[in-house]
């Protein structure tokens, strides 16, 4: 009898013992060490029965490079960290399978057959209240401040650079483009990425830094520094919305879209607010208080999702100014 | 021994030179097979990038003649300055080869407007005014290895000046710098238009640092064109065409400074020269001024160890990580190695038979480093891609490193390779000496030495390496660059200075090792 079980067991094929496996690409950070990537991944696997394995591209503009590149021959199931200024380009690459999911019981307003969001966030500048006693609260002020000094991200190479540029059309729309001119005396630095870009701020180089709401909570809930805090400003302020979706050539599109409704899960979304330094899409106000009080939610703008010529057009304003 | 085996051994002996040649011309024709199949709404607006193509070598240029200048200068105070001449050559290899972005942040933490000097400025109510993140900080970081990179050139040169030659000087009061106006500049000079023209490919492949310290979005380079294109544009053609631009200008470059190049060995001594000055203050002054200047960047250090965290220090991301950048290293440095010398062999044999086919060998072996480090990655990406990805991430990172660093073993070790190649050449032929006997029982033997000294070097050079990488990153073997970069995108900077600083110390003990290896064997 034990023989034969032997037999049965040595003759199996590997793959009926194997656990189904999920493969998700992601931007590094999200599966670092310090991100969401490693709680979210037991939390799903304890659920699922299955092996959930990540890879990471760069950023999250080099995620969608990489889908356009190799029409995801690399077999991904789910791609994740695109965010909302890339979405209207990546639909018009053909590159992903509606998800299917009928109902968002959501913190935002959310109706795409594509992508589902995880996180989202406020674009903002940050200042040292030790150091800007009277922040300004509008981009006039801002601008008028020539005694402030400011670092922004470079839009053709950063998410967040990018989101200024959509922040200023949507405040000043036809104005965008004079707004820019009289803000540039003050740029000090505009670096490549966002990290380097925040990592001068801390060094001391500007007074404010281009960043989110949410960079305070950070300083605050890990350092235990207040110090750090976010303009207000009076416009509102644009959002940033960070969204998942399942690609062709995925090899198992029901495990796909059960991930992408566990992401809209309370298990999944505990692990944004101090994983990803994001606003859950759920309302989790009870449980993360301290995250909350830390980085209040601003006036917001509009959400926009933008075709690639307003994108351009966006860069262009910021260009203009540059020639000046 | 039959003339066949004699054959067999020769072929044996260049067969790692034509695997790199094998896959040099796969890599090619991939190139060009790419640019058949260009789509029809391929635009490619040359005007767009001419600030790009401009700015490139405009500040190469600049950079490339600080380092000759000044490498050459520094070698002359370090040689008069009598110091211990192993400890000289091993610090300028180590400033050399240290990490771009230890560098860059060190330069930033001294120099930036919150940084020591500053403070040091506003201690004295001096204003500082000093803007690092402008064309000037990019030229000091980029001369800063290249200095290093020259300096060490000449300083080699000036130790193995023959005694006499010293004793006569002295003896005829002719000053030292005089001699070397009349009479070593030759010497000195001899072969350096290889050094010249790695000075100019290095300056021109500064990625990181334009990434770092191009604060105003003028400042662009014909690299950071190809990265916006690849990463953000997914637009492998534009970035392909900006790295054949690059390669084409740089080939110009080089065959103008290549132009009449001999491998003449005028002056070739063992016994080294130790000038003994009597205390000069300027030279002493001028010494310390050198020092201080390499030292600054490892002033980040004192910040980094402030930051001690030993979780972090033990965590198996980071052990992880260790080990991933040693394994890559390991398998570039082997790589690169066996094609080295078997490129060494093969361009020797050319010189042995007068033959003007050397100059072939040299320009195969060095013609990727003119090609942009993300444009050679993009083509083989693009190779991958259309074979399925059956090569690993790992595997081609691996490759690629050893492809850069070859060039760069094959110049450190061509003038001692070659040395006394005439008779070497009648020698074993007269007493039948096979090519792998000739290998191991007399050339490496002659450059073991050299070899343990660029090995330990090139070691920590791929260690630090993160271009490729940026194209092939991949969470299943994270290395260590991209370890600090992930603690810089979650807020974690003084943990990522924590990183760096560890990894400094341990570079500096990959360094340090192989120099006592030959300090106890000397």
């Amino acid at each position: 009898m034990n023989l034969k079980l032997l037999t049965i067991i040595l003759f199996l094929p590997i793959q009926v013992l194997a656990k189904e496996e999920l493969k998700i690409l992601t931007y590094g950070s999200f599966n670092s060490d310090w991100g969401p990537g490693p709680n979210i991944e037991k939390e799903f696997e304890s659920v699922c029965n299955c092996n959930l394995i990540w890879n990471t591209a760069e950023s999250s503009g080099a995620l969608l490079s990489r889908m356009k590149l190799t029409k995801n021959n690399e077999g991904y199931d789910v791609l994740l960290g695109l965010d909302d200024s890339l979405i209207k380009e990546a639909e018009g690459n053909d590159l992903f399978l509606e998800h299917k999911i009928k109902e968002f019981n959501l913190d935002l307003d959310w109706n795409n057959k594509f992508f589902t969001p995880f996180d989202y966030g406020y674009f903002s500048f940050i200042y040292d209240q030790t150091k800007l006693s009277t922040p300004p609260q509008s981009f006039d002020e801002l601008a008028s401040r020539n005694d402030i000094s400011i670092i922004v991200m470079d839009p053709r190479y950063s998410t967040p650079g990018l989101g200024l540029a959509k922040w200023i059309d949507q405040v000043y729309q036809e104005g965008a483009a004079e707004f820019w001119k009289n803000l540039q005396d003050q740029i000090v630095i505009t670096s490549k990425s966002w990290s380097d870009g925040y990592g001068l701020f801390l060094e001391g180089e500007s007074d404010v830094v281009l960043s989110y709401t949410t960079s305070p909570a950070y300083h605050s809930l890990i350092e235990g520094n207040s110090n750090y805090q976010s303009l207000n400003m009076i416009e509102g302020h644009a959002i940033q919305i960070e969204v998942m979706g399942i690609l062709k050539n995925a090899s198992n599109y029901e495990l796909a879209r059960n991930f992408l409704e566990f992401s809209l899960s309370e298990n999944f979304q505990k692990h944004i607010p101090q994983g990803n330094w994001m606003y859950p899409v759920i309302d989790l106000q009870n449980s993360q208080n301290d995250f909350y009080s830390a980085a209040p939610k601003p006036k917001p703008l509009d959400q926009i999702f933008p075709s690639l010529s307003e994108k351009e057009s966006w860069i262009l304003n910021w260009k203009l100014s540059l020639n000046e | 021994m039959s003339k066949f085996s004699n054959y067999m051994e020769v072929y044996f002996v260049r067969l790692p030179y034509f695997f790199y040649i094998t896959t040099l011309l796969f890599i090619f024709l991939s190139g060009i097979f790419f640019f058949i199949k260009v789509p029809d709404n391929f635009n490619f607006i040359i005007s767009n990038h001419t600030n790009a193509i401009f700015f490139t070598f405009l500040q190469a240029i600049v950079a490339t003649f600080f380092s000759s200048l000044l490498g050459f200068i520094f070698s002359l105070i370090l040689y008069l300055s009598g110091k211990n001449q192993r400890l000289i050559s091993a610090f300028l290899n180590f400033c050399f080869i240290l990490p771009v972005i230890f560098v860059s942040f060190g330069i930033i933490f001294f120099y930036s407007s919150n940084g020591v000097l500053s403070k040091l400025f506003n201690l004295l109510s001096i204003d500082y005014e000093l803007k690092i993140f402008s064309f000037i900080g990019i030229i000091y970081v980029t001369s800063y290895f290249n200095i290093a990179f020259n300096a060490n050139f000449f300083f080699r040169k000036l130790v193995n000046l023959p005694e006499n030659y010293i004793k006569i000087l002295k003896s005829n009061n002719i000053t030292f710098l005089t001699a070397v106006r009349l009479q070593f500049r030759k010497y000195l000079f001899q072969g350096y238009r290889s050094i010249l023209i790695l000075t100019l490919i290095f300056c021109a492949s500064n990625f990181t640092i334009l990434y770092l310290l191009s604060g105003s979005p003028h400042l662009v380079t014909i690299e950071l064109s190809i990265y916006q294109s690849i990463i953000f544009n997914a637009d492998l053609y534009s970035g392909i065409t900006l790295g054949i631009i690059q390669l084409m200008l740089m080939l110009m470059l080089a065959s103008l400074i290549m132009f009449n190049q001999t491998y003449e060995q005028s002056l070739n001594v063992n016994k080294s020269s130790t000038i003994m000055l009597s205390n000069n203050f300027f030279v002493s002054l001028g010494f310390y001024l050198i020092v201080i200047y390499f030292l600054i960047p490892f002033l980040i250090l004192i910040k980094g160890l402030l930051n001690f965290n030993s979780q972090l220090f033990l965590s198996p991301s980071f052990i992880n990580s260790i080990i991933n950048s040693l394994m890559i290293s390991f398998l570039s440095v082997s790589l690169a190695v066996l094609i080295s010398l078997s490129t060494l062999f093969v361009y020797r044999s050319f010189l042995e038979r007068n033959s003007k086919f050397h100059k072939l060998i040299f320009i195969s072996i060095s013609i990727l480093l003119f090609i942009p480090s993300l444009t050679l990655s993009s083509v083989i990406f693009y190779l991958n891609f259309n074979l399925n990805f059956i090569f690993s991430n790992f595997l081609i990172v691996s490759i690629i490193n050893s492809f850069f660093i070859t060039p760069i073993i094959f110049v450190f070790l061509s003038s001692k390779f070659i040395q006394n190649y005439f008779h070497e050449h009648r020698h074993s032929v007269l007493f039948n000496i096979s090519p792998l006997i000739r290998i191991f029982k007399i050339d490496i033997p002659k450059i073991k030495n050299e070899l343990i000294l660029i090995i330990s070097a090139i070691f920590v050079l791929s260690l630090g390496d993160l271009t490729s990488v940026t194209i092939f990153n991949d969470s299943s073997f994270q290395t260590i660059p991209l370890f600090i970069s992930q603690l810089y995108n979650n807020y974690k900077y003084d943990d990522a200075f924590f990183i760096l600083s560890i990894f400094i110390f341990f570079l500096f003990l990959i360094m340090y090792l192989p120099s006592r290896l030959l300090n106890k064997n000397a």
